[in-house]
């Protein structure tokens, strides 16, 4: 999987994908990136940091023609000792 | 942390936190209330209010300017809130992590001075900037 730039507390992940092509699969390929940049960030950090320590993702699409797109996804992470107000 | 803070963004805190309740409203109240405080601040700046939907953690998505968080929080809400900032060219440091940490934390702290106290004591902020004497 590409990888992409880091900083402190986050990792940026590059994460190819077909274009959707209507809104049912827009939804289905948010829900997908969404779970490869998590799983990403696991192979990386697991078990210092767990899923739980994800404080948020930015993801940006990058159109690459011919139908495909790469998103760019930066997770961010800390330990999290409980919500934040 | 950042030196200034658009006194119009905070008064629109102050007003959406102290005014509205917006720590002791229903969640469903909460998140209206949050889509309020966007779209007065998308005002001052003139970008476009980015949407806001429940979501199973905080996430920003740049091409659509959508915002999910999981539960009401101020200052989650802020920090996704300068991401959107960024993709309208708002951003001070290279950074946007550590533009988009600096940013919701000094507005939380010029905003709420008290507030912001009681919660870096508790450890309700996740980025703990370097505050306050020991």
């Amino acid at each position: 999987m590409p990888r992409g730039e880091e900083g402190p507390g986050w990792s940026e992940y590059v994460l190819p994908a077909l274009r959707p092509m209507n809104a049912i699969q827009a939804e289905r390929e948010e829900g997908f990136i969404i779970e490869r940049a998590v799983g990403n960030f696991l192979l990386e950090h697991a078990p210092f940091y767990r899923q739980g320590d994800i404080t948020d993702i930015v993801i940006e699409e990058v159109p690459m023609g011919e139908g495909f797109v790469n998103y760019h996804a930066v997770v961010a992470f800390t330990k999290k000792e409980g919500d934040q107000i | 942390m950042f030196q200034h803070i658009d006194a119009d963004i905070l008064e629109i805190i102050r007003y959406t936190v102290k005014d509205r309740g917006l720590w002791r409203v229903s969640k469903e109240e909460g998140f209206d209330l949050i889509r309020e405080m966007y779209e007065k601040i998308s005002s001052v700046y003139g970008f476009p209010t980015p949407a806001l939907v429940e979501d199973s953690r905080e996430v920003y998505w740049v091409t659509p300017e959508r915002i999910g968080l999981p539960k009401v929080s101020l200052v989650s809400s802020l920090h996704e809130y300068r991401h959107h900032m960024q993709k309208h060219q708002k951003q001070h440091y290279s950074d946007i992590e550590v533009d988009a940490r600096g940013w919701s934390i000094s507005a939380f702290h010029y905003a709420l001075p008290e507030d912001f106290d009681s919660a870096w004591r508790r450890g309700l902020i996740w980025f703990l900037p370097q505050y306050g004497s020991e």
